[in-house]
């Protein structure tokens, strides 16, 4: 099933009065991207899970809600983010994510990131997750979940040319991180 | 499409990892999760570690709320923080969802606007509070208090955030209990001055326990300048000659960490304001002119700040959406002629509109429910006190 048939799928299902049908439309269609969005802003395996689980209740309650004019996908990416941000302002995150903030100063390497490297799947991805949370986000939802300008906009919470403005410099830093790999100066 | 996008769209077409994150185990344990939250379990919305700090959260809270329940409220005054943070905490506790499999609950909608009167030397702030609230039942949402002036509720009681003048025309707010014990109180914080060093002080955002100000203040000089500080409600009326002796909340105060990169002894001013759609919190370092965005902020300084709606749905709600705000089954959006309040579970037809003024911006959200206390109750009857009904 293409994404657009899909998404009519998904439209005609938000009819129906079985919300637990619904719901197991959309963790089929979108499971992995709602998954792999939390994973991208908070680049933790666990983290993934909990918020992904905590969207899809949100999701199963909120069913009434959810206007069938709108993108599921938009619907679903916003809620995951302010999900992960309701995540990240926990106590607990704030904890843990202390040694992101080390890592991100190069003061430590963390053992997620050890096996983030290790099991990406490819080294775009790898350099990808390296970037700064708001470039990380641009280029995803651009690339990974291949948004358009407006849905992106929409999501983040931003104008259109923020976005622009963020993925431009997010090529940027890629590009330089590619450099500095070819010269081997990176790793 | 441009050939580096295209090979970037190609590489990042998969996920991050050869293994799906979102895979059968966890499609189970979601499923379960319902499953036990649809039968009228207590449910376990987070797993694993991160469950552990709300678990705590909610023990001290059921703990301290059965002392306060059985002790009465508590004393007048600024109260001790931990004791009355307790309360609030209570009366916004959390749910996320629009609409929910539980039973309807009541919800009660706080707002807070402020309109600058530009006209002045020092621009002076002005207040107004509504209070949207379900009266009878839920999903029946009414006006309960459309009043001048800004009341917050902290603890067990509302507080008034009031302007006071000085003969020679200069203005600083102090926090004023007006319901509760300790209403009687007023005469004695009116009393409150206005330091020689303060010219206006103006709020830009009121939540549960702390206050954004924003101050415009003179040195020895004479010369004016902007500052930007945080306040707990209990440092409002306490107002030195000494402008380095007044007190505030720091950064570091509530988000430890991010003391971690400030430099010695440094102290920045920042401040929470309204964005569309969300609080938004900066640091800003007056002697550098440096700025940077706070997030991760802690519970007990912005609370309930998550929109789970899409900007493009609420703008098909009501066009002309310049902020929205969720709780529960209640949306609140605000356009440039009206803020508009409605119940997603009532109908189209079910919305209370109020008119606003082009200067008015929003700088208190505040929400309560009906839970073990019926706090959508307590708000009405403390409001419907305050005007004399």
């Amino acid at each position: 099933m293409d994404s657009e048939t899909n998404l009519n799928y998904v439209k005609y299902m938000a009819w129906t009065d079985d919300p637990n049908t619904l719901l197991d439309e959309l963790m089929t269609v979108y499971g992995k991207e709602v998954w792999n969005y939390a994973y991208s802003i908070t680049r933790k395996w666990d983290m993934a899970d909990d918020i992904t689980q905590e969207v899809f209740i949100k999701v199963y309650r909120h069913i009434d809600s959810f206007r069938r004019d709108a993108s599921v996908k938009t619907w679903l990416l916003t809620i995951t983010r302010n999900t992960a941000i309701d995540f990240q302002r926990s106590a607990f995150f704030r904890k843990v994510t202390l040694s992101d903030w080390l890592e991100e100063k190069g003061e430590r390497r963390s053992v997620e990131h050890e096996m983030m490297e290790k099991w990406a799947v490819s080294e775009m991805w790898d350099l990808v997750l390296k970037l700064p949370a708001k470039y990380r986000e641009a280029i995803i939802l651009f690339a990974h979940h291949q948004l358009s300008m407006k849905e992106m906009a929409d999501v983040l919470g931003v104008t259109e040319g923020t976005v622009k403005s963020r993925l431009f410099h997010a090529r940027q830093k890629l590009s330089k991180m590619k450099e500095q790999i070819d010269h081997g100066s990176s790793r | 499409m441009d050939p580096a996008d295209r090979e970037l769209m190609d590489q990042l077409a998969r996920g991050p990892f050869e293994r799906d994150g979102f895979d059968q185990r966890l499609r189970r344990r979601i499923a379960e999760e319902i499953g036990k939250q649809a039968a009228g379990g207590a449910g376990r919305r987070r797993t694993g570690a991160s469950a552990w700090p709300f678990a705590a959260l909610a023990s001290c809270a059921v703990v301290l709320l059965a002392v306060w329940m059985w002790n009465g409220q508590p004393a007048a005054n600024l109260p001790d923080q931990a004791t009355h943070s307790v309360a609030s905490e209570e009366a916004s506790a959390a749910p996320t969802a629009l609409t929910s499999a539980e039973p309807a609950k009541k919800y009660a909608l706080l707002i807070g606007l402020r309109k600058d009167d530009m006209s002045q030397a020092v621009p002076e702030g002005s207040y107004r509070t509504l209070l949207v609230a379900d009266e009878e039942q839920p999903a029946d949402l009414q006006l309960i208090a459309d009043m001048p002036g800004l009341y917050m509720p902290y603890g067990q009681n509302f507080w008034q955030i009031v302007d006071t003048e000085s003969p020679d025309d200069r203005h600083a707010l102090h926090a004023v209990q007006v319901t509760g014990r300790g209403a009687g109180q007023k005469e004695k914080d009116d009393a409150a001055r206005v330091p020689a060093y303060v010219l206006s002080e103006r709020v830009s955002y009121a939540g549960n326990e702390y206050l954004s100000i924003q101050s415009s203040v003179k040195d020895e000089q004479g010369k004016t300048s902007e500052r930007w500080l945080i306040k707990h409600i209990g440092q409002m009326n306490v107002k030195p000659d000494d402008p380095a002796a007044e007190p505030y909340t720091k950064l570091q105060d509530v988000l430890p960490e991010a003391g971690l990169d400030l430099e010695q002894g440094q102290s920045p001013q920042w401040s929470i304001y309204r964005n569309p759609g969300q609080w938004v919190s900066e640091l800003y370092d007056p002697a550098t002119g440096a700025e940077r965005m706070i997030d991760n902020l802690p519970d007990n300084v912005i609370r309930n700040d998550t929109l789970l709606i899409s900007w493009p749905d609420i703008e098909k709600i009501e066009p002309g959406a310049r902020d929205a705000f969720t709780y529960g089954n209640v949306l609140g959006v605000v356009t440039d002629k009206e803020v508009v309040v409605r119940s997603m579970t009532g109908g189209a037809a079910e919305s209370v509109r109020v008119p606003i003024s082009g200067g008015e911006s929003v700088v208190m959200i505040q929400w309560a429910q009906n839970d073990k206390i019926d706090y959508v109750d307590k708000w009405i009857q403390d409001f419907r006190g305050l005007l004399g009904n």
